[in-house]
């Protein structure tokens, strides 16, 4: 077993093989040797989050959400998965294809989404990135600049000058 | 999403298809900053214009930087000229905004043409590593410098290089291992090729390779035969306007021998008449010299020989070449050939020599198709008049500078198209009535 403990102190313990889908925390094993000494602390991934209701997780709904708590969900559902084939000379995958449970587990709040994909990338957990950003891309596609700002709260930083400088680059893209 | 970290929004625009997500930098700094950056610089300017402009899908490559107006005007011209492109054929013919496209790799793995062709561009390095359906390779007239890689496409049967950059020592990976620095780029004729055959993925399929216009350089060796026999569907090899050295070698091969422009020295190997299936020999403005294999009357399928700019000596020409009924065109200009000239030909271009002897006139006459005759600087001899009456459809003689003699009528003799060349009288002695 590893222990891990998130930003707030809270301490999770988790058999090895299911930590080390997070290559972060399988270096550090490797790095420091025996696991079972001490907890591995990992300051950058967020201890709690918001407590939306029932709609964040079915499986575990109305538990505090807790976004490692959710990593290492993940974690357990595809322990058992083959291991990644190397990039061969298959097609990269498109955002369409997720699994369904994949889907079914991201089927989050936007907040939850964004940590899970924030502490995907810190843990460097390949394929929970993939499919966190696959996630946000689906939701992207098709949409237009204003839609993509409303949806995802995201503020117009730029001049009004900026703006029409990189309108008038992007005449050749914009809708028609 | 604003505070997303560089690398996360990167992939999650990696998930999106890569022609639909420049119109996103405009959302945020943060999505412009990604958008703009490696590896989007370039795909962000990959247009579909074919939506733009109705039926036909083309792809381009432009960088922000250079893409304006200009472009899109030459992009439209384009797609107004193309007629049937689909997936299957990508043509970024003459866009003078490409710029490179190195890092397009990941992307065109999810391509399956089979043919690609960015002429006259300004790409500077092969984007084609990933292309593995690729079958047609047009490159001609860019900057590539040269890179094994885009000889390893497993498929490729046609790869067409020529007006580039690529020198030898790119090219040859075994050069160091030669004894004489000097000669050491052993560019043997199948070198570049077979290059590809060491690099692991052999492109066996290859059937037409055309490097001329480039740099290459060195001499040209006979390779061992093993190699050469895996290369059996080489049929064209085009190394023209190069800087190649030394002799032709005797275990040439193939349809088409273009080893125009370069610096080749010695004469054609008689070997060359075992080559019964070839069709061109271009080997004009090289150092070649001696006497004309007479086999080459052998090579029934030859219908293009240019041997001009060289120093071929003697004469006569061998009777056997008159016997060649698909040659169309013959060059034999800017030689020391001597003695009668060979007859039957459609499109002759003998000046430059020193043929003598008077033009077979029942001949001509019988030659409906031939276009174009030169003759000039020679000692050919005879009636003027009876070659005039009997070439009506020249686009263009010239008899000067020989030993003709007559009177010609006027310029409707010879076709009747003014504004044609037409050049008799220099140094013949023909007088013309008051038309010319």
């Amino acid at each position: 077993m590893v222990r891990i403990t998130s930003s707030d102190s809270q301490e999770f313990s988790v058999s090895q093989d299911i930590a080390c889908q997070s290559q972060l925390i399988k270096n550090m094993i490797e790095d420091v040797g025996d696991a079972d000494e001490q907890p591995i602390p990992l300051p950058n991934v967020a201890g709690a989050i918001l407590q939306k209701g029932g709609s964040c997780f079915p499986s575990i709904s109305n538990a505090p959400k807790l976004t490692l708590f959710a990593v290492i969900e993940y974690a357990t559902m595809h322990k058992d998965d083959p291991p990644s084939a190397p990039e061969t000379d298959a097609k990269p995958s498109t955002s369409e294809d997720i699994e369904d449970r994949d889907k079914q587990f991201l089927n989050v709040d936007q907040g939850t989404l964004f940590e899970i994909i924030l502490a995907a990338n810190y843990l460097d957990m390949k394929s929970l990135l993939d499919v966190g950003c696959k996630t946000v891309a689906n939701m992207i596609k098709g949409k237009t600049v204003e839609e993509v700002r409303a949806l995802f709260n995201i503020v117009n930083d730029f001049t009004p000058e900026e703006e029409e400088q990189i309108r008038k680059e992007n005449e050749w893209c914009e809708d028609r | 999403m604003n505070d997303f970290p560089i690398e996360v929004l990167k992939h999650v625009f990696l998930q999106l298809e890569p022609l639909k997500i420049a119109k996103y930098r405009r959302v945020c700094r943060s999505f412009n900053n990604v958008l703009t950056a490696h590896p989007f610089s370039n795909v962000i300017a990959l247009v579909l214009i074919g939506d733009a402009y109705g039926v036909v899908e083309v792809f381009c490559f432009v960088t922000p930087e250079t893409f304006g107006k200009a472009f899109l005007t030459m992009a439209q011209n384009h797609v107004d000229d193309a007629r049937c492109h689909t997936r299957q054929f990508w043509e970024l013919d003459q866009l003078e905004g490409a710029g490179h496209v190195q890092c397009q790799a990941d992307w065109l793995h999810s391509c399956e043409f089979s043919q690609l062709a960015i002429s006259k561009d300004r790409f500077r390095n092969p984007l084609v590593d990933a292309c593995m359906q690729l079958k047609t390779l047009i490159c001609h007239q860019n900057r590539f410098s040269g890179s094994d890689s885009i000889f390893r496409l497993p498929l490729l049967q046609s790869a067409k290089f020529d007006g580039n950059l690529i020198i030898s020592e790119s090219l040859s990976t075994d050069k160091a291992s030669s004894d004489d620095v000097a000669a050491s780029l052993d560019l043997t004729p199948l070198n570049i090729a077979l290059n590809a055959l060491k690099g692991g993925r052999p492109t066996l399929l290859l059937s037409h390779l055309d490097l001329s216009c480039n740099q290459l350089s060195g001499r040209i060796t006979t390779s061992s035969a093993p190699e050469i026999e895996e290369l059996s569907n080489l049929l064209t090899l085009n190394l023209g306007s190069n800087q190649i050295s030394g002799a032709i070698p005797c275990s040439i091969s193939g349809l088409v021998l273009d080893l125009c422009r370069n610096l080749l020295v010695g004469r054609i190997p008689d070997s060359i008449t075992s080559l019964v299936n070839l069709s061109r020999i271009v080997l004009e403005h090289d150092e070649l010299g001696g006497r004309l294999p007479t086999e080459i009357g052998l090579l029934y399928s030859l219908e293009f020989l240019n041997l001009s700019h060289n120093r071929f000596l003697g004469g006569p020409m061998h009777p056997d070449i008159g016997a060649l009924t698909k040659l169309n065109t013959l060059d034999l200009s800017h030689n020391q050939l001597t003695g009668t000239a060979p007859e039957r030909f459609l499109l002759w271009c003998l000046d430059a020599n020193c043929f003598s002897g008077t033009l077979p006139c029942e001949l001509l006459k019988n030659m409906k198709q031939i276009k174009k005759l030169d003759l000039s600087n020679n000692q050919f001899s005879g009636l003027v008049h009876d070659i005039l009456d009997t070439c009506r459809t020249l686009d263009l003689l010239d008899l000067s500078c020989n030993h003709f003699e007559g009177i010609c009528l006027s310029v409707k003799a010879v076709g009747g198209r003014a504004g044609d060349s037409v050049s008799l009288g220099d140094r013949n002695r023909i007088s013309t009535d008051g038309n010319w």
